[in-house]
């Protein structure tokens, strides 16, 4: 069905999730102040949110290429 | 707004919902599913986003800022594992024709009844509430909307039972169509679907009101909250209150019920057309979370700036804030997106209780007690399709009575949770049970009694004993008294949430039990069977399995056992169809093969659940019982077969090789006998000429006594000549074979190189004098001891120079060079004769060769030199080539490894 490889790669992403929205990492932006319109740990658990989504729709979605 | 409007509103969106679901239908029947794709399937798996998401996110943001994220967060990630875990769990339920999440676990565990029960009873107990939930935030939403027109409505008091009932008018007709539960519900997930996209575009709708309407947009909100002394303090993760492990608990959690909860298994597997599906699903899933939680901080955060802290329930915010401020038609979409997240849920949840309601509690009754048997002229399609209305009709009661009695005193946000950590007991046994092949039926089933014991007694009775239900001493003095049973410090844990510590404890003992008993159990051969099926499912789904059925089973039997559950005219189809996809014989023998056995039984168990479907079909066959070892050996023979066919494989392989290569051989061989009828050929064919010669002279002697003196000597030299040619060629014949057989035996001894080089060359100076030819001899200054057969070696260099001197022009020179290699002796025999032509230079050393190109009158030499020389050279391990420029000349190499002998000084 898929390429076992976009498998993986996606899985990766999922633990790096796992990783960075859970203690200790979440304690990086744990802390008050702006980060631009929104307050440093809003924008962080979302920001981190949105990306791997991002980068996983486009994992998945991109016509994977044929290794020669 | 008028409370006319609201209910008009909501029943006319009750009915919108029954024209999707009709309309989805109605294409169905023409073949046009507008299910059959990834969108749909993602949306779908939205009901995950239930009237708690809807009004309950905003509640808990503002209690603890962030937290309420990580139920959304959790389900992200586990979305990202979805393809090789979801998809296992789809490919195994399509094999074996699951229906529900109890059914799962039941086949898997050797289709037992006890564990289908155990699971079911877990699902209402942990689930019916959160239904209740649902029938609650429909009734408060409703409070709320209709605030500003106060006075008792007697329609709006009965309003969440008409409601209520409607809903289960819906499920009834869409969710309970078909007798097999397997079957798709086009018309409920189209309508699941559609809610799916209202109640997002209705929260987005408020969060874009309350953001950009009523503030200036996310910074402008968040800067005055900064600023709120009860607000800022929710811009952090308090570390003081122990929020990371309630995080990670949460996110875990969710995690699992994203997976577990009865709906979200009812869409995500039952419902799934496809497996492909789960592709968009992966991402589109986790946006549609991202999506509908964007705009809960502000709206919780813009709440509180208006409202102040405690005037208002923070859960109604979403609908309150438009409200407030004049939006009436605004709020009222607010409130139709709450109520279509509310029903989206109770729906699905409802069927797929429902559908284990009725299969794994109701249908055992029956069965058990042989009511069927005594229904036997009735089509059971009937009852089972009433059993399953009932169960639903019970359900929604059920949850509307909780609602009423007990859920007052709850707040929405922890019952949700509490359902989140019912359905994690599913954990172990469903991931073990798909991954682990030890893991057995009596593990499975104590794990799961004593996590949801545990669950029960941490979670539910602190519960109940604060609404008063049962004495709150509990609390205060553990159970019996004793402090390590306190409900909410069980063995003395504390500093944890409740969640958290529920978590622990029932996660904890549900797993120790779940591996200590599955390692020492002994699992018997249907449980044997049905965890290597789950476990290598990819390897059985490709193939129709033969299943461990054995008996005697009869096809009347089995087609009316089936027309019984599915009518004549389907199981006359499916029967036949099966029967000619996998070219067994229907109507020619009577007892029917193992295969069809096996597939009625799944055929049924879509129906009523595979533990009672096994139990059915039981009934009718005569079944051997089989042993572990019966099982085991059935399943090994496909496992041996693939490995039988591979040593076949290989074993023919190799056959074609060894055939290759004795033909080869062959062919050699006929080469070989070619050479040798030629060799003799050539080899007599020399041994006339010279005989010729010497019988003709020898009769011209002995006829002419009167011959000339002169002439006679003449005659006798030449016969001379021509018989030392005959003996020579004999002696070279004689030496070649002795050669190629091996005869031969090398005489090493150690000797100088040199000598024999400078010894050869003046033996054959005279002949070389005579075509006034000088032999130039070109070797390293100190002696070269070489360890050979000193003879033989001679042999190849007089040969060598020999034939050189001939093909020599005249007055030439011929360079003999002796080259020291280290491990290697080199000598070369340099002539600048005519040469060579390049196309008979691979030819040179075959044997007769230069006799078969003779054109020119006699041959020069036997032919057998060169084929000589290669032999001795060969023997010495060493090789020998020729290069040459025809027109200018020829040179002969020959390498012989230097073994043993030392270079010595001279």
């Amino acid at each position: 069905m898929q390429n076992k490889k976009q498998i993986v790669k996606v899985g990766l992403m999922g633990f790096l999730t796992l990783l960075l929205l859970n203690f200790p990492f979440l304690l990086i932006a744990n802390k008050k102040g702006f980060f631009g319109s929104f307050p440093n740990l809003f924008f962080y658990v979302f920001g981190c949110w949105i990306s791997m989504i991002i980068i996983i729709a486009i994992t998945l979605e991109r016509p994977f290429r044929k290794n020669k | 707004m008028s409370n006319l409007v609201v209910i008009l509103s909501a029943f006319a969106y009750l009915l919108l919902l029954f024209g999707v679901a009709y309309f989805a239908e109605f294409l169905a029947k023409k073949g046009k599913s507008i299910i059959n794709n990834g969108y749909v399937y993602a949306l779908s798996m939205a009901v995950f986003c239930t009237a708690w998401t809807y009004y309950g996110s905003v509640g808990k943001a503002t209690d603890d800022g962030v937290m309420f994220l990580s139920i959304y967060i959790g389900p992200t990630i586990m979305a990202f594992f979805m393809i090789p875990v979801l998809g296992k769990i789809i490919r195994i339920t399509k094999y074996q024709r699951i229906n529900s999440i109890a059914d799962f676990i039941s086949t898997r565990y050797g289709k037992n009844f006890t564990i289908g029960i155990v699971v079911t009873i877990i699902c209402i107990i942990g689930v019916i509430p959160y239904i209740s939930l649902q029938l609650k935030a429909i009734t408060s939403s409703f409070e709320i909307i209709v605030n500003k027109n106060p006075g008792g409505n007697i329609f709006l008091e009965n309003s969440t039972l008409i409601i209520t009932l409607i809903l289960a008018l819906f499920i009834i007709l869409f969710g309970t169509r078909s007798v097999d539960a397997t079957e798709k519900h086009e018309g409920l997930v189209a309508a699941i679907a559609f809610e799916t996209i209202i109640k997002l575009v209705a929260f987005i709708c408020a969060g874009i009101f309350v953001t950009y309407g009523i503030f200036n947009g996310f910074e402008d909100i968040f800067t005055r909250a900064a600023k709120h002394e009860n607000l800022n303090k929710l811009f952090e993760i308090d570390a003081e209150k122990s929020s990371y492990s309630s995080w990670f608990t949460m996110m875990f959690i969710s995690m699992m019920a994203v997976i577990f909860l009865p709906r979200q298994f009812q869409v995500s597997v039952v419902e799934n057309i496809k497996e492909a599906h789960l592709k968009k699903a992966t991402w589109l899933f986790p946006l549609y979370l991202f999506l509908i939680n964007i705009f809960v901080l502000p709206i919780a955060f813009g709440g509180i700036l208006i409202f102040g802290n405690n005037s208002l329930d923070a859960d109604t915010f979403v609908l309150a804030l438009p409200l407030h401020f004049g939006q009436d038609l605004l709020g009222l979409f607010i409130f139709i997106g709450g109520f279509s997240a509310a029903t989206s849920m109770i729906i699905l949840e409802t069927i797929a209780i429902s559908t284990m309601l009725s299969n794994n509690i109701i249908m055992p009754v029956f069965i058990r007690n042989n009511l069927f048997k005594k229904t036997i002229d009735q089509s059971f399609s009937k009852v089972i399709l009433y059993v399953r209305r009932i169960s639903i009709v019970l359900i929604l009661v059920f949850a509307f009575l909780y609602e009423k009695n007990v859920a007052q005193h709850f707040s929405l946000v922890s019952l949700g949770l509490i359902s989140f950590a019912a359905v994690t007991q599913f954990a172990p046994s469903i991931l073990g049970g798909i991954y682990w092949k030890g893991a057995t039926k009596n593990g499975a089933l104590v794990g799961l009694i004593a996590g949801f014991t545990i669950w029960f007694y941490t979670l539910v009775v602190p519960s109940l004993a604060n609404s008063g239900v049962i004495n709150f001493s509990i609390i205060e003095n553990g159970l019996f008294g004793f402090s390590w049973l306190k409900p909410n410090a069980l063995f003395g844990l504390e500093g944890f949430d409740s969640i958290t510590h529920s978590v622990i404890w029932s996660m904890f003992f549900n797993i120790f039990f779940y591996i200590v008993i599955s390692v020492n159990d002994k699992p018997n051969a249907q449980e044997l069977y049905q965890a290597e099926i789950f476990v290598n499912i990819y390897k059985h789904a490709k193939k129709d399995n033969q299943g461990v059925w054995k008996g005697v089973a009869f096809i009347p039997d089995l087609n009316a056992l089936l027309e019984n559950f599915l009518g004549a005219k389907r199981s006359k189809n499916l029967l036949q169809s099966y029967a000619q996809r996998n070219k067994i014989p229907i109507d020619a023998v009577k007892e029917a093969d193992p295969r069809l056995v096996d597939f009625s039984e799944k055929i049924l168990a879509g129906v009523i659940g595979s533990a009672s479907a096994r139990i059915m079909v039981r009934s009718i066959t005569k079944e051997e019982e089989i042993s572990i070892d019966g099982v085991l050996k059935i399943l090994y023979e496909s496992q041996q077969l693939i490995q039988l066919n591979k040593e076949l494989r290989k074993k023919s392989s190799e056959l074609t090789k060894a055939t290759n290569a004795l033909t080869k051989v062959n062919e050699q061989l006929k080469m070989i006998d070619i050479s040798k009828d030629e060799f003799l050929y050539t080899v007599t064919h020399e041994l006339r000429t010279p005989l010729t010669s010497i019988r003709a002279l020898s009769e011209i002697v002995h006829d002419n006594p009167d011959m000339e003196e002169e002439q006679r000597m003449e005659f006798m030299s030449t016969i001379v000549k021509e018989t030392e040619r005959l003996s020579h060629l004999i002696t070279q014949v004689l030496n070649l074979e002795k050669y190629e057989n091996g005869k031969q035996r090398l005489n090493l001894n150690s000797f100088n190189i040199i000598d024999l080089a400078k010894e050869a060359s003046d033996s054959l100076k005279h002949l070389a004098g005579n075509k006034d030819i000088e032999i130039q001899l070109i070797y390293p200054n100190s002696s070269l001891l070489i360890h050979a057969d000193e003879d033989l070696l001679r042999q190849v260099i007089l040969n060598l120079l020999s034939n050189a001197i001939k093909f020599s022009t005249k007055s030439n020179k011929i360079v003999l060079r002796i080259v020291d290699e280290q491990d290697e002796i080199g000598i070369s025999i340099e002539d600048f004769g005519k040469g060579i032509p390049s196309a008979e230079l691979p030819f040179i050393f075959d044997k007769f060769f230069q006799a078969h190109n003779q054109t020119l009158k006699k041959p020069q030499g036997s032919g057998l030199g060169l084929a000589i020389c290669k032999k001795i050279i060969e023997m010495h391990n060493g090789k020998i080539w020729a290069e040459s420029v025809e027109g200018k000349g020829s040179v002969f190499r020959f390498l012989i490894p230097n073994f043993g002998a030392r270079k010595s000084e001279q």
